[in-house]
């Protein structure tokens, strides 16, 4: 029952509570402009539907056989039926399902975390800032119907997800869903979810906590792991919750401890970190965790939630570097001392009573930390407290080396170990250190060696002239992009003109090392894309130099704006990135947002040419983020180790029928190049990479100058890369105004030769594309938006 | 300090190595030349379930893409290495259609074959589709050799193939693929090298 005005009385009721909550205010906001405010599990099913009818799954099982239930363990190699009925189809989406919510549950319950931390410190009122825009929440806005202006007002926010989390995990359980394309459409909608979670997260930290408000001259923080001075006692914070690293910056702030104390992060903490207190550092993402670790610098570990190594107290007990878990989702069975003295707790870590402890008192942890380290910090340091080898005991273990190849074989990458360990025999330490930057630092390689070689600190310790070296910058993270950057931006989105939006994502499991992350992006950004990045990713991108020793952050700036590097910030920062498809909808476009999910979805499929590339994703959260973009009609590429999730979207451009789009002006059927081609997909290699890229810019709404700059790129990338022109560059000619001008003729010839028609006198396409460029096209995938539908 | 990760090789007693990749030194290539053993997942966790490739000499791949009506080599970014670039090329020769995927036409383009770029894992969809019309537009396949791709990649991308089409799938790989319907074990190079130097020798020359 919603009251709104009036008075009620409740007769003959003794001895009853009631509780009132948040009465009407819901309801005064509810502003929905669209179908689907709060969408239900199946409200955007049929938007799902069209998805998926063009970009089919693919499904890459990992394993052949389902042990959900106590019918199996049940083989459904070949898509057979388990006992349940489910087969092998069904079962893969329901795993792509599965992962999808984990990862938002993550973020959501992150973000939970933080909205009763904020409101208990800061109350429901506080008001939400995130700098210069009106739209200031596009995808609560979109989803929810509403347009938050208070924390306060993202309880209702998280309840939904929430209560829809919950609805699509009991769509998991054995004798539920069972049909693959449903299990997917629930997918899509966790992954939407999982967009939704972060949003909130992040705009209510940098609401409360001062973080940087669509700020395109953040300053920049120092990266690496080479950047901390080891002599000062040193804390690294590891996982993604601001929330207890912000008492021990505002202790150490208040009591000028920064010069006296290193503090720096492992994972998005480092980038909140820095971007609450530019006194922070980063050292890397979580590949780096267990090297740095093992290295014996850190004196102190403070743990909160997500990327953390589930062995991380096992791995410190080892090198009595105490551990204070900040969260409740990571526990480690340590003992709760919350409600304990500081300094008994000190005693304890510091004796090494106890390695470790569980600690949720934020006023505790800020005053504990830096005490801790400075009373722990000079025990360690003349204890020379490290796992590496030293010399002697270095040469000795690369001597042991059986060359079994055991270690390549447990090696996610399938790193050459023991060539590297031959040539260390020899006294060579080039391929080790050349090594450390393919390696991903998971340490599987510890347990496969047969005569007990430590093999991840001999890499590290083979390493260590590149580690001293590892010194980069990263531009603090911004937050959301500005409405005024979007209007001065939109159109060249939207017509083309400036190539494409691609935003680098996600974590550390690359293929081939961290450089080539760096590699792609300056290959882009000098063609003009707009480079968004966060989380993982973004730091990556920071940890190289040119000639002249300046990093990409420091050669480009951080506009939204052609060629433009820009860092949103941690791994809830994403909701920017791809709430901003949102904003040129609705500022460029005028589309109305609130509830209005589809709609927008369908002019980002079809206008906007954002791509978002996560070349390293290992986790659920990557997996859930990437699937939430997809429902938001943005493409996603993975890099190899993609396949593992086991489910891609991949469109088929043989299938004419697949690719008709209506014309919104009056309904009428257009048959369009693939444009996207696909919404998920991986590449084997970044020169493969690259030309995908591209391609997957290309948008039917390109007008004739864009899509000549697009062609231009792709067919300039292929040429580099792969050293041939692309086989399909033909489709995406609409017209001779559609080829790039600089070769225009040698392009016409091409298409002459493939039996199109020119009329060389007026140099002319006369016959033989597709369709013709027609700027007035309103594309569209949804029936209803069409003003008059034709039949 | 040299320290172990605890409860990792002692603990918890964690089975090591049991198979291990060829390691006799091989004097004649010819003579040891048994392309079986280690038929186990190159990447140990590999295990998929309980249908596993059948480890095969190289004659049988050799006989079945020389009988093949429609076979597709599909070769990766692990071609780079000039013994096995130029094996691909002299299997190319045969006539034998090329699926290019990574950046492997790179290394193929300026060859003569009849080579196609594709995406491994755009095409392992498109393999399990019946009204695909091929990387030529003449049609489907009914064999499909690989090798030369990043190992858990080409496994991944098999795996389709292996739940949802009714290809013939084999790998002549120097890593056992088990997902595959017929593969090597895992080899060494010169194993690996004599291995698809025999697989050719099966081949009418063109």
């Amino acid at each position: 029952m919603i009251v709104k005005k009036g008075s009620f009385v409740i007769e003959g009721l003794e001895n009853v509570q009631i509780n009132i909550g948040k009465i009407g205010e819901e309801e005064t906001q509810l502003e929905a402009e669209g179908p689907t405010p709060r969408p239900e599990v199946i409200s955007l099913r049929n938007w799902d539907y069209r998805i998926l009818d063009r970009y089919n799954p693919v499904y890459t099982p990992t394993s052949d056989m389902c042990d959900y239930c106590t019918y199996g363990k049940c083989d459904l190699t070949g898509n057979k039926e388990g006992a349940c009925g489910i087969d092998l189809e069904g079962q893969s989406a329901r795993q792509a399902l599965m992962t999808s919510v984990m990862g938002a549950a993550c973020h959501s319950a992150h973000g939970r975390h933080l909205l009763h931390y904020l409101i208990k410190k800061y109350g429901k009122e506080h008001p939400i800032d995130v700098g210069p825009s009106n739209l200031k929440a596009p995808l609560t806005e979109t989803i929810m119907g509403i347009q938050p202006q208070t924390i306060g007002d993202f309880l209702p926010v998280l309840d939904y997800v929430e209560e829809q989390l919950t609805q699509l995990l009991a769509a998991a359980n054995t004798g539920q869903e069972g049909s693959a394309r449903d299990f997917e459409s629930k997918a899509l909608h966790a992954g939407m979810l999982d967009l939704l979670g972060m949003e909130v997260a992040d705009i209510i930290q940098i609401s409360c906590m001062g973080l940087p408000k669509s700020d395109e001259k953040t300053p920049m923080a120092e990266i690496g792991m080479g950047i901390l001075d080891s002599k000062k006692p040193v804390v690294i914070c590891v996982g993604h919750n601001i929330a207890a690293p912000a008492y021990i910056l505002d202790h150490m702030d208040k009591n000028g401890q920064f010069d006296k104390i290193e503090i720096a992060g492992l994972c998005c903490t480092a980038h909140d970190m820095t971007r609450y207190n530019r006194n922070a550092k980063i050292i890397g993402s979580m590949s780096k965790e267990l090297k740095y670790i093992r290295s014996g610098i850190p004196d102190v570990l403070v743990t909160d939630e997500q990327c953390v190594r589930a062995d991380i107290l096992r791995e410190a007990q080892k090198l009595h570097i105490p551990v204070i878990a900040t969260n409740e989702k990571i526990t480690y069975g340590l003992p709760d001392r919350s409600n304990d003295k500081v300094d008994d707790i000190i005693d304890d870590l510091v004796s090494g009573k106890q390695a470790g402890v569980l600690l949720l008192d934020f006023e505790k942890i800020g005053e504990l930390v830096p005490k801790l380290a400075m009373k722990i910090g000079p025990i360690r340091k003349a204890k020379g407290l490290t796992a590496l080898p030293n010399e002697e005991e270095f040469r000795k273990l690369v001597a042991k080396c059986t060359k079994c190849l055991q270690c390549t074989r447990d090696c996610p990458q399938s790193l050459p170990i023991a060539e590297a360990m031959v040539a260390a025999a020899r006294g060579d330490l080039t391929p080790f250190e050349t090594l450390h930057d393919k390696c991903v630092g998971c340490g599987r390689c510890d347990y496969s060696c047969p005569v007990d070689i430590p093999v991840l600190n001999v890499i590290e310790k083979a390493a260590q002239r590149v580690i001293r070296e590892e010194k980069g910058k990263v531009r603090i993270g911004r937050g959301q992009i500005g409405d005024p950057e979007i209007r001065e931006e939109g159109r060249n989105l939207v017509l083309g003109t400036t190539p494409g939006v691609l935003a680098f994502v996600g974590c550390g499991n690359y293929p081939d090392g961290t450089k080539d992350v760096y590699d792609i992006v300056e290959e882009m950004i000098q063609r003009s894309y707009i480079i968004i990045t966060s989380g993982c990713a973004a730091m990556d991108i920071g940890m190289y130099k040119d000639k002249e020793g300046r990093t990409l952050y420091e050669r480009y700036p951080g506009r939204f704006i052609k060629g433009n590097l820009l860092n949103t910030g941690s791994c809830v920062s994403n909701a920017h990135i791809a709430a901003t498809t949102i904003k040129v909808a609705s500022i460029f476009a005028g589309r109305k947002t609130k509830g209005n999910w589809e709609e927008i979805a369908d002019y980002v499929l079809n206008r906007v040419g954002a791509v978002g590339i996560a070349w390293g994703a290992y986790s659920q959260k990557a997996f859930a983020i990437g699937t939430g973009c997809n429902r938001l009609g943005i493409p996603v590429v993975v890099g190899p180790h993609g396949t593992k999730y086991r489910r891609a979207f991949i469109g088929k451009p043989y299938r004419k029928e697949d690719w008709n789009v209506l014309d919104g002006r009056d309904g009428s059927v257009v048959n369009v190049e693939p444009a996207p081609e696909h919404l998920m997909i991986t590449a084997e290699t970044k020169d493969e990479l690259m030309p995908l890229l591209a391609k997957l810019c290309f948008r039917p709404s390109d007008n004739s100058l864009g899509r000549a700059i697009k062609l231009t790129h792709y067919i300039e990338l292929s040429e580099k890369y792969l050293k041939k022109m692309p086989d399909d560059w033909h489709v995406y000619v609409r017209s001779e105004a559609d080829l790039p001008v600089a070769k225009r003729e040698q392009l016409m010839k091409l298409l002459e030769e493939r039996g199109w028609k020119i009329d060389w006198e007026k140099k002319k396409i006369t016959e033989g594309p597709l369709r013709k460029v027609d700027v007035s096209f309103q594309p569209t995938n949804v029936p209803r938006l069409c003003k008059e539908v034709k039949k | 300090m040299n320290t172990k990760p605890s409860g990792k090789t002692t603990e918890k007693h964690v089975e090591k190595h049991v198979e291990r990749p060829v390691e006799k030194k091989v004097e004649s290539a010819e003579k040891i030349l048994d392309t079986t053993r280690q038929a186990v997942p190159f990447n140990t966790g590999n295990i998929p379930g309980p249908k596993m490739a059948r480890a095969v000499m190289p004659a049988v791949p050799g006989k079945m893409l020389a009988k093949a009506k429609r076979p597709l080599l599909i070769v990766g970014s692990e071609i780079d290495d000039e013994d096995v670039l130029s094996r691909v090329v002299t299997l190319g020769k045969t006539g034998i259609q090329i699926a290019s995927v990574g950046d492997s036409y790179k290394y193929l383009g300026d060859k003569g074959l009849d080579a196609h770029y594709a995406n491994m894992h755009a095409l392992a969809s498109y393999l399990c589709d019946p009204q695909w019309p091929g990387l030529d537009g003449k049609g489907g396949y009914d064999l499909v050799v690989f090798f030369g791709i990043t190992y858990y990649y080409a496994s991944q991308a098999i795996s389709a193939l292996k739940n949802f089409s009714n290809i013939k799938v084999i790998s002549i790989d120097k890593y056992y693929h088990p997902n595959a319907d017929m593969s090597f074990g895992n080899l060494k190079k010169d194993v690996f090298i004599a291995a698809l130097d025999e697989v050719i020798a099966q081949l009418p020359k063109k």
